[in-house]
């Protein structure tokens, strides 16, 4: 883990919540990529791109709460594991609730401190599942860019109907993402 | 040529990208790239105007972990990291307008 990049999306419309748990993380891994969603329409545009390690995320947000978070990453990004770190969570419907809904754990921002052994946890037990998507995601990006240098190469050679077949070979290479 | 404040980035020195202090804007792209060809041109133009703003460029293909990291498949790809944050990101062909508007809302 120390070796590789780790990389973090919280979901939280606080700033000084959002600057204490960026410290926590990097307390557990100082190599670390964030990305922050403030709002609802700010989270579904970036955390799908971002394809995180692990979301972080408050309960309370000013135009959704967690679990619509938690069931768009369910639906969105398969088993990346979601944490709920919020002042609130402390009603045992509610963890129930959350744990039942697929969350990795949760914890109270008061014990903000605990964050780096909850991150070590959460990671271990999905460890497998995280080298399963590097090598899916690795795969991917070798067949693009087999493909995009391809089609780079078809139009330097300017054949009689090249220019069609780039732009067929373009159009698949867009919708695969 | 490459500008003076444009650096060439490896997957060795990635860490040193999320660690800077500041803003970085990161092309990805590579030599059969050609809108990225033409975007590393514009940037070494605008690495010369913001001199607090970092200007690396990272090739796609020499590059698997930076590209894993900031999940591009399809260059070319423009990256805004601040403070150890992926602020902003784009894929596709843009303007040297555009990427000025990038850095100036992201400043």
């Amino acid at each position: 883990m120390s070796e590789d990049i780790f990389k973090v999306f919280i979901l939280e419309d606080m700033p000084v919540d959002l600057e204490l748990i960026k410290r926590q993380v990097r307390k557990f891994n100082p190599n670390v990529l964030f990305a922050v969603a403030k709002h609802r329409s700010e989270f579904q545009e970036k955390v799908g791109m971002f394809q995180p390690d692990i979301v972080l995320s408050d309960y309370n947000l000013p135009d959704m709460n967690g679990l619509e978070a938690l069931l768009y990453v369910r639906e969105h990004l398969d088993s990346t594991p979601f944490v709920f770190i919020t002042g609130i969570l402390n009603d045992e419907e509610k963890v129930a609730e959350a744990i039942l809904t697929g969350a990795s754990g949760y914890l109270l921002k008061d014990n903000l401190r605990n964050l780096p052994e909850l991150l070590a946890a959460v990671i271990k037990q999905n460890e497998q599942a995280m080298a399963q998507r590097e090598i899916e995601w690795e795969r991917r990006r070798s067949n693009q860019i087999k493909l995009r240098k391809s089609i780079a190469m078809l139009r330097q050679a300017n054949l009689p109907g090249s220019d069609e077949i780039a732009l067929s070979l373009q159009e698949v290479a867009d919708n695969l993402g | 040529m490459q500008g003076q404040n444009l650096v060439q980035i490896t997957d060795q020195k990635v860490n040193e990208v999320l660690t800077h202090a500041g803003m970085s804007v990161i092309l990805i792209t590579s030599t059969w790239d050609g809108h990225g060809v033409i975007m590393r041109t514009l940037m070494e133009g605008l690495s010369n105007r913001y001199s607090k703003v970092f200007f690396g460029v990272a090739d796609v293909e020499a590059s698997p972990r930076i590209c894993k990291v900031f999940n591009v498949t399809n260059p070319p790809a423009l990256l805004v990291v601040k403070d150890g944050e992926l602020v902003e990101r784009t894929t596709g062909a843009i303007g040297g307008s555009g990427i000025a508007d990038l850095i100036e809302r992201n400043t």
